[in-house]
């Protein structure tokens, strides 16, 4: 069974996570802070990582990612950042992102379309 | 420069001046030794000149019945002193008016150019005529043998050229200038100086020690630059009258041997009015010199003081961008004192990430003398921290005056700051407002795909919400590049791309929705199979989107949407064109203002900001392309057709 830690400081938002992936067999990890996530990453070595930019804490996304492409265990895990802040795409793509999606403007179908993709991949 | 009426009217002033006249008159005769009426210099002639381009010509009256008394009262009869007066009269009246015409009179001294002319017009010419007359008159009166008509007239013109350049000048100039220095100022020791310098050389040139008369110049020649007119002026008066005195008196360098005082005093005229011109001329020419050192000073001072007071700092550089100066404000700005930057290459303060946007801007101003151009970047000041900086170059490299690089640059951080407040407010403004937007949109879209378990009305019912939450999701991205568009702030990034290509693709992602509206959407296959463009696809996209969604928007069922691609000289044109709605022709010309929406089109469709033709009009001036819509009038069906350019 795949597994994806979702890095993600809103507990609503991880549980539409959760609720939308699970049908999917897939195991979700849930973090909502980048500590944890990068615990989460290094302990179940999951086979992609969903993250937002926006945290509520001082590591925002972007250093987040930066921190798991520095690190040798990690760095080759495909990360798709889902976000609402719509022009950080360059920014995300340029940090390390597998993949970069404009949360709002995304359905819901892509969303799963684009996960597949990433873990099939 | 005249006395105003009242003093005219004074005929006291008048009689003062006639009484005057002749008592000065008198004193002079008994200079006069070849002739009684005739003596070495006629202190008069400047008198009469000098009193008529100050209190005006209305004085000659005075002038002429003095110079009556003092002739009738010498020699002559009646007859002879009237020609003789009139003649002294037309003298000053003609120096007078060749005087008022061809120079300025306030200027006269300070003037080389006019101060020859003075020495012309009132020492050469008015002069000749008075003694001409005179020396005439004397003759055919028989009060002078013919014989002597030459030297008579020489003596008297030089006489009168001796007081029209000696006494004038001392009269008009204290009338001009008649400020004292202080009793505490230092120039009375020079100027005391100088007087024992005229005493010692006058002594000593005309009591025989040094019979040089040029022994004598020095001293004037110090005065010309160390005082001025005036002083120059008064010191030639003061050698004059001792010359004259010595001379008489069989002292001085005139004295001939064997005696000949006729000789002698024509040697001294001659020495009085060469010395007096002269002197009159040079004086001028340093007075002139100092005035216009004056002024340079002032208008430099003036421009010194605008440029290294403004707020702004200003720095010129080089073709290298080497800087060659830099203003004082420069140390409010950057912390470095002028002299601290100067020499250093003007890149070297730019911050490291700036630095290739700031030699492009200079590169973009090379080409043209006067070309500008203004760029803002983050420069380090001197104790290291960041700062940005609005800078303007102009290329005045060419230009003689300048012949550099010209930076004016202004701190902007706390505008930045600002900027970046609003950015920031922004962002996550939309970030907040989009965040439960995106949630409601997968919940619904999860629970819409699931259309079994749900009852068709409850369907129904949840087909709006998502409508509605994908109007709210696309309502706040407008707003959001608005609010980018307003402030300028809309990143554009070309990128070569194939634009036939592009432009389809955009279109079809349309047909799914024309279909569900029953809108038939048909392209016509562009001749053109590739174009190469130059622009960002983002706007490219965003451009499409707007007009195809207004289309379908606005267009009932069964209507149709055509779009077509063509290339039209240096441009490609796209048209779309509807059998819509339409747009009332009186409110076309509102079209591209935000907010805007045609009065039949909010009556059509709730839906909608306004925002989308502002946003798309200012893409495509971005790329330098041109939006056009037409509406044919309502009555035929409307219908709107829109093109848009893109310069290849």
């Amino acid at each position: 069974m795949k597994k994806i830690v979702i890095i993600e400081d809103d507990t609503d938002v991880q549980q539409v996570y959760q609720e939308i992936l699970a049908p999917h067999k897939y195991h979700v990890f849930p973090a909502t802070t980048g500590q944890l996530g990068l615990q989460l990453i290094s302990s179940e070595h999951p086979d992609l990582v969903i993250l937002d930019i926006i945290m509520s804490e001082s590591m925002n996304g972007l250093e987040i990612l930066k921190e798991i492409r520095r690190t040798e265990t990690m760095k080759h895990t495909p990360v798709l950042i889902v976000t609402n802040l719509h022009s950080e795409r360059a920014a995300a793509i340029k940090s390390g992102a597998t993949d970069f999606l404009a949360k709002a403007d995304t359905s819901l179908d892509v969303f799963i379309g684009k996960v597949k993709k990433l873990l099939n991949g | 420069m005249k006395i105003d009426e009242l003093t005219w009217k004074n005929g006291s002033a008048l009689a003062l001046l006639t009484l005057f006249y002749i008592v000065v008159g008198k004193f002079a005769l008994t200079f006069a030794s070849i002739n009684a009426s005739a003596s070495p210099v006629w202190p008069t002639t400047g008198l009469a000149i000098a009193a008529l381009l100050i209190l005006g010509q209305r004085i000659w009256p005075a002038v002429l019945i003095g110079a009556f008394f003092v002739n009738l009262t010498t020699a002559g009869n009646v007859l002879t002193s009237i020609v003789i007066a009139i003649g002294n009269t037309l003298e000053g009246l003609v120096a007078m008016w060749l005087i008022l015409r061809y120079t300025e009179f306030s200027n006269l001294f300070d003037s080389p150019i006019y101060v020859t002319k003075y020495v012309v017009f009132a020492g050469l010419i008015a002069t000749a005529l008075s003694a001409t007359i005179g020396t005439t008159t004397l003759v055919l009166s028989t009060l002078a043998p013919w014989g002597s008509f030459g030297i008579i007239w020489l003596t008297w013109w030089l006489g009168d050229m001796g007081g029209a350049l000696v006494v004038a000048p001392v009269i008009l100039l204290w009338w001009t200038n008649h400020t004292v220095y202080p009793i505490y100022d230092t120039r009375w020791l020079a100027f005391f100086l100088y007087c024992a310098l005229l005493f010692v050389s006058g002594f000593v040139v005309f009591y025989d020690i040094m019979p040089y008369p040029y022994v004598a110049m020095p001293a004037l020649l110090w005065a010309a630059f160390e005082f001025g007119q005036r002083e120059t002026a008064f010191g030639v008066l003061y050698i004059t009258i001792l010359a004259v005195f010595a001379t008489i008196n069989g002292h001085g360098p005139f004295i001939v041997t064997p005696h000949n005082m006729n000789h002698s005093l024509l040697l001294l005229q001659l020495f009085v009015c060469i010395l007096s011109a002269m002197k009159l001329i040079v004086a001028a020419a340093v007075a002139q010199q100092k005035k216009i050192k004056k002024q340079l000073l002032n208008r430099e001072r003036y421009f010194r003081a605008l440029i290294e007071k403004s707020s702004d700092a200003i720095a010129l550089i080089d073709v290298s961008a080497t800087i060659l100066y830099a203003s004082p404000s420069t140390t409010k700005i950057l912390g470095f004192t002028p002299q601290e930057i100067i020499g250093l290459p003007g890149l070297s303060l730019v911050s490291p990430e700036d630095v290739k946007g700031t030699l492009s801007t200079l590169q973009s101003i090379q080409k043209h003398t006067g070309a500008t151009a203004v760029r803002e970047v983050r420069v380090k000041r001197k104790d290291g921290t960041i700062i940005w900086v609005e800078f303007t170059v102009q290329n005045l490299l060419n230009d003689p005056a300048v012949g550099a690089v010209v930076v004016n640059y202004r701190d902007i951080t706390d505008r930045k700051e600002a900027e970046a407040n609003k950015d920031d407010f922004f962002t996550i403004t939309t970030h907040q407002l989009r965040t439960p937007l995106s949630t409601i949109r997968w919940q619904l879209e999860s629970m819409l795909s699931d259309t079994h378990t749900l009852p068709k009305r409850i369907q129904v019912k949840l087909q709006r919400i998502y409508a509605s939450d994908l109007r709210m999701i696309s309502q706040v991205n407008e707003l959001l590049e608005t609010s980018r568009v307003v402030r300028g702030k809309v990143v554009y990034e070309p990128v070569k791309m194939e634009g036939i290509s592009a432009i389809v693709n955009h279109i079809d992602e349309f047909k799914s929705s024309a279909q569900k509206k029953a809108i038939v959407l048909t392209m016509e296959t562009p001749k053109l199979k590739r174009v190469p463009l130059f622009i960002d696809p983002k706007l490219l996209s965003g451009v499409i989107q707007n007009i195809l969604s207004n289309a379908i928007k606005y267009t009932a069922s069964g209507g149709t949407i055509t779009t077509a691609i063509h290339k039209e000289g240096k441009n490609l044109r796209v048209t779309i064109t509807d059998t819509g709605i339409g747009i009332p022709k009186n409110e076309q010309h509102r079209l591209f203002s935000k907010f805007f929406r045609a009065s039949n089109g909010s009556r059509y469709s709730s839906d909608g900001t306004g925002l989308g033709l502002f946003i798309a009009k200012s893409y495509i001036t971005r790329w330098g392309g041109t939006l056009t819509i037409e509406s044919p009038t309502l009555k035929t069906g409307g219908g709107t057709n829109v093109h848009f350019t893109i310069p290849l």
